[in-house]
């Protein structure tokens, strides 16, 4: 009996040690992006920053992977394509300039050792040598700054190409390709991955809970729930609690894309008439859907969808055809953010029919076949800001919170 | 057993069916047109001459279009001109780093050619190895003067012709937000929206929002139209309390008549004739100085033939004949409005008062020939409230 009594009382300390303080409640959470990052083109230069393209709106980003070197190894979205060409011309002119300095510092060398043998068997002064010395370390002074000057101008013009850092989608647009913007804003960035769920706990109960307090998630569409970044979650500052979760891209809405080894592309336009008048009849694409192989120019087309039908959406996988076209001599802006150029001949191709428009990465079409199947998702993630989501808190049985 | 056959093939085909169809039962909203980008511009300079100085602005309410250029970069087709800043002091700039660069690569060429000399002098004894190598310190010298020059040019080059701003995008200039002249600061000068494509957002829960997918028709009835239209699937985002479609815009030539093509001019920029001056010689007639032509000595106007502007019976009609009317101009500027700079006349030759004459006239224009002035807009206007209809 003694025993006994021992090992109930040693259970209900485990029980009540092991159990959490929190009992479990639901909550309305609302889905919030933790980075808003807003973009300019502007530099502190004579150029105040000139845009070639930008990214569409709802354009879903990919961030960019660099080696070790800062290469790009995956290009990643390109934001913002800034115009180059003023930090080019320095760029080019600074190579002159260091190829130059390199040769006075081996010109500025030779004088030294020549001076040096000459003062040693007494043939120079000290003073001589030294002025050669003198001439050798400002030299050598000279060229490192060249390098490093080139390298700075270098990695302006790197700099002019905005890529997406994070997972994200571009809500707003407020510049135009060739806009002098003198700072104002030019893209608008949200991060959805890591995403936040704002949810509104009275103090009380915020004060209760531990990083060792469950937490779940409900996403509407989903059957199972997700769980929390721990450690992650903080008190906003209207008083609200901030929790972060992982966000995935969906195919459609409610269903999440699966790397089934199809290729994901989210950059397409539409075929559409070269001339701003409806009544004419030259074709054009984006610039940048246009390929090369040995047989021509040709473009990926999405097979059986088209854009502007008023009685039928399209497809989120399909398969993808090459239709061969011979580009004509024009180009110009289609919106202030994309270039369109006018096809002689545009074969197969008619009004309306999808293209992929970014073939100049390589990275995104050198695994397309023709006839091979490809997915184009819902420009989305599973949790988009403004979502509602069910967050329960805590353990057993759920009880409503009386804060929502 | 074959009946269980094709009960199970039916309940196949059925089931394919319905996966295959959204199952988005049809809805009607209605949808505000709105531009799916805006832009702003600021255009002032860091340089000496503070801020710059604006030498031609776009009206407010002006359609615009981009320019057309082939694949080398040559321009056929001229865009509409925003804002360009007066040029006279950069181009002055860019002529003066133009000499520099040049001079610079004259002094490289001779320092590189008294090298070889002394090189062929020092080989020969007949002239120091030290005195060559200082003609080889020389000519690298001059080298890298000469690639501080290249650079200098080459972004001065860069940065001038960023000075004229051409429109990016169809659209339309939404404000003008300084004058002529100087540059007061680096505050917004201009805005524009763009017109084609453009963006239709509705309001709708969430969960409405959620069950369009890209595979849902959509249909978009323009204001005063039957005719729907699609939209640009794969574009449609999310808003803070809706949805946003993206839908392709056309010009009109009024209402809901699209202009077809251009195979007659579609001219929109007209000016007119006005008073020069504000409260004396009311005789002395003068116009925007943009819309003043030169053909050898001789100076003309495009008319717009038998329109006339500010009268209360008559509007001007969308088609009509352009006719070429000779002036000769006096040496007399000013700005008027805040955006345009008129010259004065001393021969107004036939123009009268309120006469339309045509600002930035493109080239190819014939006298007597046909032309469109349509209404500035677009099939859908930012504002307007259309039909949206989704679902199948």
């Amino acid at each position: 009996m003694r025993l006994f009594s021992r090992l109930l009382f040693s259970l209900i300390l485990v029980a009540f040690g092991a159990s959490p303080l929190f009992s479990a409640k639901e909550y309305k959470g609302a889905v919030v992006s933790i980075g808003d990052e807003t973009y300019s083109t502007s530099t502190g230069g004579y150029d105040r920053g000139f845009i070639i393209t930008l990214a569409k709106l709802g354009q879903i980003g990919d961030p960019v992977v660099y080696d070790s070197n800062h290469n790009v190894v995956y290009p990643g979205t390109v934001l913002i394509n800034g115009f180059d060409l003023a930090w080019m011309g320095m760029y080019l002119g600074q190579q002159i300039a260091t190829t130059a300095t390199k040769g006075l510092q081996g010109l500025a060398y030779d004088n030294y050792l020549r001076y040096k043998k000459l003062y040693q068997e007494n043939a120079e002064s000290q003073q001589d040598f030294e002025a050669q010395a003198s001439n050798y370390a400002a030299a050598q002074g000279s060229y490192a700054f060249n390098v490093d000057q080139l390298a700075m101008d270098y990695q302006q013009n790197i700099m002019m190409k905005t890529r997406a850092q994070v997972e994200g989608i571009v809500k707003s647009v407020t510049q135009s390709a060739g806009s002098d913007v003198g700072s104002a804003p030019a893209i608008e960035y949200v991060w959805l991955n890591p995403i936040a769920v704002k949810v509104n706990i009275p103090r009380e109960e915020q004060k209760v809970l531990l990083s060792s307090t469950p937490v779940k998630i409900y996403v509407k569409g989903q059957n199972e729930p997700f769980g929390i970044y721990d450690g992650f979650s903080y008190q906003a500052p209207d008083g609200s609690w901030m929790i972060q979760t992982r966000n995935f891209p969906v195919r459609e809405w409610n269903v999440v894309l699966q790397d089934n080894g199809l290729p994901i592309l989210r950059e397409w336009e539409a075929v559409i008439k070269f001339d701003i008048y409806p009544g004419t009849n030259t074709l054009a694409v984006p610039d940048k859907a246009i390929q090369k192989d040995d047989k021509g120019s040709f473009v990926w087309r999405a097979k059986g969808q088209k854009a502007m039908q008023s009685d039928k959406g399209i497809d989120y996988t399909f398969p993808v055809e090459k239709v061969y076209v011979t580009v004509g001599n024009e180009i110009r802006y289609f919106t202030g953010y994309t270039k369109i150029v006018s096809l002689k001949d545009p074969g197969a191709l008619e009004l309306n029919d999808l293209v992929v428009a970014k073939v100049k990465d390589s990275y995104y079409t050198a695994n397309l076949k023709d006839g091979g199947m490809v997915i184009y998702p819902q420009q989305a993630y599973l949790m988009m800001p403004g979502d509602e989501v069910r967050v329960v808190i805590g353990e057993g049985p759920v009880e409503k919170s009386k804060a929502n | 057993m074959k009946t269980r056959k094709n009960i199970c093939c039916s309940a196949l085909l059925c089931a394919g069916l319905l996966s295959a169809v959204p199952a988005m039962a049809v809805k009607e909203y209605t949808g505000t047109v709105t531009p799916t980008a805006t832009s702003t511009y600021a255009m002032f300079t860091c340089a000496q001459i503070i801020y710059g100085n604006i030498g031609y602005m776009a009206r407010p309410g002006q359609l615009i279009r981009p320019e057309v250029k082939d694949l080398q970069g040559n321009l056929v087709k001229p865009g509409d001109l925003l804002m360009q800043f007066d040029m006279r002091y950069w181009n002055a700039q860019l002529d003066e780093l133009k000499a520099i660069r040049d001079s610079a690569k004259q002094v490289a060429d001779v320092d590189y050619l008294d090298s070889q000399r002394y090189k062929d002098l020092s080989k020969e004894n007949a002239d120091s190895v030290m005195v060559y190598q200082q003609m080889q310190t020389n000519y690298l010298n001059a080298m890298n003067a000469y690639g501080l020059a290249v650079g200098n040019y080459d972004e001065m080059v860069a940065q001038v012709a960023a000075y004229t701003n051409v429109s990016p995008c169809e659209g339309i200039v939404t404000a003008v937000n300084t004058s002529l002249g100087p540059i007061g600061g680096p505050a917004p000068a201009m805005s524009i929206a763009q017109l084609n494509p453009i963006g239709i957002v509705v309001k709708m829960s969430r969960d409405e929002a959620k069950a369009i997918g890209n595979n849902t028709p959509v249909k978009i009835v323009p204001l005063n139209s039957d005719t729907p239209q699609g939209i640009i699937y794969g574009s449609t985002v999310l808003t803070d309390d809706g949805i946003e479609f993206v839908t392709q815009n056309f010009p009109v030539i009024e209402g809901t008549t699209l202009i077809q093509d251009d195979s007659l001019p579609v001219l929109r920029n007209w000016g007119y004739v006005k008073r020069f001056y504000i409260d004396k010689s009311p005789e002395v007639l003068g116009f925007a100085s943009s819309a003043l032509n030169q053909e050898g000595d001789k100076y003309f106007v495009w008319r717009a033939k038998g329109q006339k502007t500010m009268q209360p019976d008559k509007v001007v009609e969308h088609m009509f004949q352009i006719e070429k009317v000779y002036i000769v101009p006096e040496d007399l500027y000013r700005s008027t409005e805040n955006y345009e700079r008129i010259v004065a006349l001393k021969d107004k030759g036939t123009l009268e008062m309120y006469d339309m004459v045509l600002r930035n006239a493109p080239e190819g224009l014939v006298d007597g020939q046909k032309v469109l002035y349509p209404e500035d807009a677009y099939l859908m206007m930012p504002g307007d409230q259309v039909k949206v209809i989704v679902g199948n």
